[in-house]
């Protein structure tokens, strides 16, 4: 199992939690996560994730949008998930959490709109894609005292606090638990203070708690869930220390009995020790003991199983009766509700590699057209100005992904070879969502006899958009254009940058050698190949 | 308020308590980087009520610097 974890927004620290107990891909960029979807070359894919959690902020989804654009974004994210969607790998998309109050005035129920809009399109995308199933971050972050912080989010476009990304790595694990785990089938249920509150041999079958009020409405909803759960396909049976007559009087008879003795699968109601029923349950049922769960009150009853039976889930039952029925509630997603469909999606995979070549030139399609849809925009800028240079300065110290060399040059060192004449690019970039400021640099080193591009770096915000191609494609005909033949870059490997490490060679260069400690690559400026790119240069205002 | 300040920076990195120490930089701390930075700011703010000046934040370099902008003097 490898899990992506993917957002528009930064998700690093989950992943880092989620990263410490399974296997998961390295965070590399964030706000992208259609864009790393849709690119067939993207590491995700080349790293073998078999599970992508998809885990959006719909405020920053939305963000600065009236009610019809932001619906609109609302339904590309979702078109285009579903056009990125591979057989063979499974899909978590969490649900809506809200990290912000509203920013700005809305009309009375515009957030509620959204909120829907975003829970429908998720609900069509899970009822038509078994592979594609809800993570419910939002109740999981709705339990803790102060899961947002507006510092982390203005400091690194962290929607959490600390306490929020531990919830939210919690949710991921749980729900990667659940994708994983093979669901029970039996839910065996106890009677006196399970089903209904006191002895049935003691107080008689109307004199058990079970009742529209107070406690007796208490194990009516333990009632409820159990029979919603039979609903969703679980077979509920019966063990329970009773003699059987006085048992079955009180669920034919008493008025407020929910279930009924139809709604048992099957039943052991009499003195024997309940491992030895269950262990018949079981054989009746033609089913493992290891699919069962066994709910009772008591903590001894418990224990005999738990130590007799090792294969039978028992879970800790709650010491209120208030508790129960949430209890209940939960036990269906913690312990039977379905995830993957092994068999079927092995088929599906077979058939996916037959259709591999035509699947991946409709997909290379797709991901051109969301790049295109993006219009992305660079402008260049003048690094003699006071703010592009300490811009510069900033990016050269704190980039670490996308990163080429990772230079931490001193201001002396970045004025000294400003001064030189050394071409820089320096870009501010655009598109639809908004403008990033100066997001990308690259420094030719033109001393030599052949130029070398010795820093490139861009801020994670941009990174998989081929925005890269662009500016490599424009310092290589600048170069050509001013008579040079060939051209080198350098890549310096460090333990953030590795997202790069093949981002020469995948653009035609030639690996040739080392010099200092870095990897040189080598062009024959004749021989550059094509660059795909959708992005559009602006002249400077 | 220094020592719980201390002991919770060590939890929040998951090393053993004592391990990190005022005179250090954080550039000595191998488990340090910025992401942890912020999630230690996050820690404080959560744990102790300490709050660090936003603008401040990403600029500080040591474990004297960070005690001093979040206001922990003893």
């Amino acid at each position: 199992m490898k899990l992506a974890i993917l957002s528009n927004v930064n998700l690093d620290f989950v992943v880092r939690l989620v990263g410490q107990h399974h296997d998961v891909c390295p965070a590399e960029g964030y706000g992208n996560p259609l864009g790393r979807l849709l690119n067939p070359g993207d590491s995700l894919y080349t790293a073998g994730a078999d599970t992508v959690f998809l885990l959006p902020d719909l405020d920053e989804l939305t963000a600065g949008r009236g009610e019809a654009d932001a619906r609109a974004e609302i339904e590309a994210l979702f078109a285009g998930l579903t056009q990125a969607l591979r057989p063979g790998i499974q899909y978590g998309v969490s649900d809506v959490w809200h990290r912000t109050a509203a920013l700005a005035p809305t009309d009375d129920f515009t957030r509620e709109h959204l909120d829907a809009c975003y829970l429908q399109a998720l609900e069509a995308l899970c009822t038509a894609h078994r592979n594609v199933h809800r993570i419910p971050l939002a109740a999981a972050l709705a339990k803790g005292k102060d899961p947002y912080s507006d510092q982390m989010w203005y400091s690194g476009k962290i929607p959490f606090s600390l306490e929020g990304n531990r919830l939210a790595a919690d949710a991921v694990e749980a729900a990667l638990t659940a994708l994983n785990r093979t669901p029970k089938k039996v839910l065996a249920l106890d009677l006196d203070n399970t089903l209904w509150g006191g002895i049935v041999g003691e107080a008689g079958p109307q004199g058990i708690t079970l009742s529209e009020d107070h406690a007796g409405a208490a194990y009516r909803d333990v009632q409820r869930a159990a029979l919603a759960m039979q609903r969703q396909g679980v077979l509920l049976v019966l063990c329970s220390k009773n003699n059987e007559a006085d048992a079955l009087e009180a669920i034919r008879h008493n008025p407020y009995m929910v279930l009924q003795e139809a709604d048992f699968a099957a039943r052991r109601i009499n003195w024997a020790p309940k491992a030895d029923n269950l262990r018949e349950l079981a054989n009746e049922l033609n089913l493992g003991l290891d699919s069962f769960v066994f709910v009772d009150d008591s903590p001894t009853e418990r224990a005999a199983v738990a130590a007799q039976l090792p294969q039978v889930t028992v879970p800790d039952f709650p010491d209120r009766v208030e508790l129960l029925p949430g209890w209940m509630a939960v036990l269906y997603d913690q312990w039977f509700r379905p995830a993957r469909t092994t068999d079927e999606d092995r088929a599906k995979t077979a058939q996916y590699r037959e259709n591999h070549a035509r699947a991946e030139l409709e997909k290379t399609l797709s991901y051109d057209e969301f790049l295109q849809s993006l219009d992305i925009r660079l402008t260049r800028v003048d690094p003699a100005g006071d703010a592009a240079r300490d811009r510069l300065f900033q990016m050269l110290q704190k980039t670490n992904q996308f990163n080429l060399t990772t230079h931490r040059y001193t201001r002396q060192e970045l004025d000294a070879l400003l001064a030189k004449g050394w071409p820089v690019y320096l870009y501010q970039a655009a598109d639809r969502f908004g403008r990033y400021g100066i997001v990308a640099a690259a420094i030719v080193d033109t001393d030599g006899p052949v130029p070398v591009v010795c820093d490139f770096l861009m801020s994670c915000r941009i990174m998989g958009k081929q925005i890269e191609n662009f500016i490599l494609d424009r310092i290589e005909t600048d170069l050509a254009a001013a008579g040079h033949t060939r051209l080198e870059a350098l890549y310096r490997p460090t333990a953030k940058n590795a997202p790069v490490a093949h981002l020469y060679e995948s653009l035609g260069y030639t690996p040739a050698g080392t010099r200092d400690d870095a990897r040189c690559y080598t062009l024959t400026l004749r021989d550059k190949p094509p660059r795909p790119y959708h992005v559009t240069e602006e002249d400077p205002q | 308020m220094k020592e719980k300040a201390l002991a919770l920076i060590c939890r929040t990195l998951g090393v053993p308590e004592g391990t990190v120490r005022e005179d250090m930089t954080f550039a000595e701390i191998p488990q340090w980087d910025s992401l942890m930075q912020l999630m230690i700011a996050s820690a404080l703010q959560e744990e102790l009520g300490l709050t660090i000046p936003m603008e401040k934040l990403l600029e500080i370099t040591d474990v004297r610097g960070l005690l001093a902008a979040a206001g922990v003097t003893e």
